[in-house]
């Protein structure tokens, strides 16, 4: 088969396709949904940085709160050593690592606890348009 | 390019692009239909990273061969004679079985050979244009169009 008589063929060819109008009708359903998803992950975005914001600050405010307690929690660990029988030398010698393994626990608790309290706060108040609330 | 341009765009090329996805899909015109619409979300999906100096209809062939593509890939669909079974209307009955050899003819090829014959018989495409759609190199577009024809050949003859 040539050249010529394929063209002749395809030329003539006009596969029937559906109504048009239904097909656009149903593609402009398709993009309002895409829209709707694109809005929803715009918004989860922006409601996950003000939770990282806020956890970022409480994370500050919890430095700042244990800088400046420091030498009364030292204290309070050394004398709590002290109370210890048998472990007093081992728990004198680690006490600032224990001191700053509490602080550092204590503050990732906190920071995580006010992350999860932001997001799911930010969900509850922040709901996209057309999505219903779940009772 | 906002929502408006890009649904002016599809309406004024819709049916060409379904015309031709049809022939792809060898006559299943439901296939077909899914395939444009998922073709066209993923072209308005995309439409921000579309070049205004390259062909809007070049860029949305492309989008619609990936698409047939992987859609190939994922059901491994057999398009077969069957189409025309499936047709609701005794017109659009009739359309298919007039087409029915050349739908049977097409089936046959590979997907690349169909694709690269519709392209250039169907839509006009210069094998330039066909290099630039299929993501292939020159040669292979030619020798696919060869294969093509030497295939449609020895098929349309029975």
């Amino acid at each position: 088969m040539d050249d010529e008589k394929l063209k002749t063929l395809f030329a003539d060819f006009s596969p029937s396709i559906g109504n048009d109008e239904t097909f656009m009708t149903r593609l402009q359903r398709n993009i309002e949904a895409v829209e709707l998803i694109k809005q929803q992950a715009l918004q989860s975005q922006r409601s996950n940085r003000k939770a990282v914001t806020i956890s970022a600050a409480v994370g500050f405010i919890c430095g700042v709160i244990f800088t400046l307690c420091y030498p009364y929690l030292k204290e309070a660990i050394g004398s709590f050593c002290l109370q210890i029988a048998g472990a007093e030398a081992f728990m004198t010698e680690y006490s600032t690592v224990i001191l700053w393994s509490i602080i550092c626990i204590t503050t990732s608790a906190l920071v995580y606890v006010a992350y999860d309290i932001a997001s799911a706060v930010q969900k509850a108040t922040v709901r996209p348009r057309g999505c219903p609330s779940i009772r | 390019m906002n929502r408006q341009q890009f649904t002016k765009y599809i309406e004024d090329n819709q049916r060409a692009v379904r015309r031709f996805l049809t022939a792809l899909c060898c006559g299943d015109t439901e296939l077909a239909d899914d395939l444009a619409q998922d073709t066209f979300v993923k072209a308005y999906l995309n439409c921000d990273t579309f070049r205004e100096d390259s062909k809007f209809l070049s860029w949305i062939y492309r989008i619609a061969y990936n698409t047939f593509i992987s859609n190939r890939r994922s059901y491994r669909i057999d398009y077969g004679l069957s189409v025309a079974e499936s047709m609701e209307s005794s017109e659009r009955s009739d359309v298919a079985f007039e087409y029915q050899p050349l739908y049977a003819a097409l089936d046959r090829l590979s997907d690349k050979e169909r694709m690269s014959i519709l392209l250039h018989y169907m839509q006009g495409y210069s094998v330039a244009e066909i290099t630039d759609i299929t993501q292939s190199s020159a040669d292979a577009v030619r020798q696919q169009l060869s294969r093509g024809r030497q295939h449609l050949k020895v098929l349309l003859k029975d």
